[in-house]
């Protein structure tokens, strides 16, 4: 940032943190809403209904079709699934993601696993799982495996199962939280907390991972974001690897943040935050980013310049996220009034983590309260 | 509702004593023309930050935001909170957590200001602890409680398994989430509460004490029929301000539990954020606000009618 600011004497960029994705969308939402918004924001891929909705975005295609544009192409197709409505394009992928596996190789090898090969099915996570599970009387001092109780993560299931929860084209009124195959995908994760391999309870976003660097889980869901923390601060070696398949084999739902252009900012502000994104992806920078964070830099180009290059060959575990994407699909809840159908989906995976209902029950529950979302926002259902 | 209340006492007596006074003889409309003045400030203040918030808010809850318009909608958010059962669970939570509140801050408060009113040596060293816990910030104190509840390497789940008990997952137990967010409540309330009963204790005559202990009064009847009575103005206060508190109750859900799992502790406050500050749906977050103050009023409308006659000041 005041790299870009010392090199562009017309602009100065002020970075305001706001906190997580959540947070962040709700500020803007706000700014929005009340005539005041930044230039630029970071939101998630599925916040572009919600920012179509309050008129606070503009479409980028003559910014990207323009002189100074963007090679869009360049991008991975997983990561551009989010950024597309109406055939345009609202969004600049920059910090993108698929949740990934952790696994603690320490654990492995000394339970007689091979530390070199993460399960790759469900049942050989249940299996492996079973073996992890180290306890000191009745006391269980490491779980096999810790999902996080997250609609994020959960939606990865149900694609292994064979149908996503969310939609897969431009679809803003879909959600599909009571099919078949979402219900085996949350009756799976249930399983795990009945056979003792996953402790019983919700799952804390936050406490899957320092659990995992307190040995007190040996294997996690978790975004590829937060590599470069577990890495750093782990005492042990860490494996990483794609989610484990289900009935229809590998699967996932990708994540992140993405660039968005406000509206109401006017011309000349809107020039300044192109001429901003153009220069913060650029292979090296983002490529650069995604060493220190951990997360999948979104374009090919990247890949194939220092300082990425050298550092993939370095640290294998970088990589896994970025070879899992041809298996994962766009990001859920891309709808209208996607925030509150995030929530409405993780407190029906809580009540389920819980033992409080069935997975029948807490699926047909949050398919109801989703389809009542997306009818107060205009959806015809 | 209690600054309306002083500000007309305020002008109630501005009145009397400047019409009484010499030097300005045109009499009450002039002298009540310069009360108004003295009060112009805090008259503004008040309709700026009171008033029009309220009938904003009002107006609001017949609203509902679409896109970046707001239309009209009657009684439709009202009924929307009433048929949800996902609200209704949040009505219920706020219920149960503000009378026991009421309950435990009244009658906590009271004991331990008793137990610290005792003339045992060193008392300030037991007083401490209690007080402290007023002077920290309810996030700090969530933060902290966080780790103590940590399922895996928290305090609570250490000491119980130690003791061989069986450990619980105190904040993602839907049976346990609501409970727990309330323990960290009374462990830093409690002592706020206790202040005032341990002021309005000291301030007591030593020999209607002293005089019951000659007679051989036990220390439950003195408690019942000469402490309580003789500290009502205390109860009144505390039981007003113990459920204002705990209905604005929402640092500590926000950082312990985000009213999870499954919603179990969410309450009034956390609702109207996450309605109206994370979703946007203004209409619903008004709703509930305006059903808050609704219940806010009555109970201060009842407790000055029933409470406030029943209360010694002398």
């Amino acid at each position: 940032m005041a790299e870009f600011n010392a090199t562009h004497d017309h602009i100065q960029v002020e970075p305001i943190f706001t906190g997580g994705y959540a947070e962040n969308m709700a500020r803007a939402t706000a700014a929005i809403l009340s005539g005041q918004p930044p230039d630029v924001a970071i939101l998630l891929g599925i916040d572009i209904y919600t920012l179509i909705q309050t008129e606070g975005i503009i479409p980028l295609d003559d910014y990207i079709a323009s002189e100074e544009g963007l090679d869009i192409d360049d991008f991975f197709d997983a990561f551009m699934a989010n950024n597309i409505a109406d055939e345009q394009v609202w969004s600049i992928p920059w910090q993108r993601s698929t949740p990934i596996l952790y696994y603690n190789k320490d654990a492995f090898a000394e339970v007689g696993l091979d530390p070199d090969t993460p399960p790759a099915t469900w049942e050989e996570l249940v299996e492996f799982g079973k073996q992890l599970v180290a306890s000191d009387g009745d006391n269980v001092t490491r779980w096999g495996v810790e999902v996080p109780s997250s609609f994020w993560i959960f939606a990865n299931f149900a694609i292994q199962a064979g149908q996503h929860i969310g939609s897969l084209g431009d679809e803003p009124c879909a959600v599909y939280l009571d099919t078949p195959e979402a219900i085996e995908a949350l009756a799976f994760l249930r399983r795990l907390q009945e056979e003792g391999i996953m402790p019983d309870g919700a799952v804390a976003w936050g406490t899957a991972p320092a659990d995992f660097i307190a040995g007190a889980s040996a294997m996690i869901y978790h975004s590829t974001g937060s590599l470069s923390t577990l890495l750093a601060n782990s005492p042990f070696e860490v494996g990483t690897g794609f989610m484990p398949g289900g009935s229809a084999g590998y699967g996932a739902n990708v994540g992140g943040g993405n660039f968005y252009i406000m509206a109401d900012i006017g011309q000349e502000r809107q020039d300044a935050a192109w001429e901003f994104i153009r220069w913060m992806v650029r292979p090296e920078q983002i490529g650069q980013w995604g060493i220190d964070s951990g997360y999948v830099a979104p374009r090919a180009a990247a890949w194939e310049v220092d300082p990425l290059k050298s550092y993939a060959e370095e640290v294998p575990q970088a990589s896994t996220a970025r070879e899992q994407l041809p298996y994962a699909v766009k990001e859920f809840p891309a709808t209208f009034g996607g925030q509150e159908i995030q929530v409405i989906t993780t407190q029906a995976i809580e009540a389920v983590n819980t033992g409080e209902l069935t997975p029948e029950e807490a699926l047909a529950i949050a398919q109801e309260r989703a389809n009542d979302v997306l009818t107060q926002n205009g959806c015809e259902l | 509702m209690q600054s309306q209340l002083n500000a007309q006492h305020t002008q109630g007596e501005g009145r009397g004593r400047f019409a009484r006074s010499l030097w300005l003889p045109s009499g009450l409309n002039s002298a009540s023309a310069v009360a108004y003045l003295f009060l112009a400030p805090s008259l503004v203040f008040l309709a700026v930050f009171t008033i029009w918030p309220i009938i904003s808010v009002v107006i609001s809850s017949f609203h509902a935001r679409r896109g970046r318009n707001q239309i009209f909608v009657g009684l439709d958010n009202f009924e929307r909170i009433a048929s949800d059962p996902f609200s209704q669970q949040v009505i219920l939570n706020t219920v149960g957590y503000v009378a026991l509140g009421l309950v435990v801050s009244v009658f906590g408060g009271l004991l331990l200001a008793v137990l610290m009113n005792q003339g045992l040596r060193n008392i300030g060293f037991f007083r401490f602890p209690f007080l402290a816990t007023i002077a920290l910030p309810m996030v700090s104190v969530a933060s902290i409680w966080l780790f103590l509840y940590s399922p895996r390497v928290g305090l609570f789940n250490e000491l119980l398994g130690g003791l061989g008990l069986p450990r619980s997952n105190w904040l993602s137990d839907p049976d346990l989430a609501l409970a727990s967010l309330f323990a960290v409540y009374l462990w830093k309330q409690l002592g706020y509460f206790a202040l005032f009963y341990l002021a309005a204790l000291q301030a007591l005559a030593d020999d209607v004490l002293e005089a019951a202990t000659l007679d051989g009064v036990t220390f439950w009847q003195k408690l019942r029929h000469i402490i309580w009575p003789l500290v009502s103005p205390t109860t009144y206060f505390v039981s007003t301000i113990g459920v204002l508190n705990s209905l604005q109750q929402i640092d500590h859900v926000f950082v312990l539990t985000q009213g999870g799992p499954n919603n179990a502790s969410s309450m009034a406050l956390f609702y109207v954020y996450e309605q109206g500050f994370k979703w946007f749906k203004t209409g619903i977050a008004s709703a509930m606000t305006v059903i808050l103050l609704a219940v806010l009023l009555t109970m201060a409308m009842l407790q000055f009618v029933y409470l406030e006659r029943r209360v010694h000041y002398d």
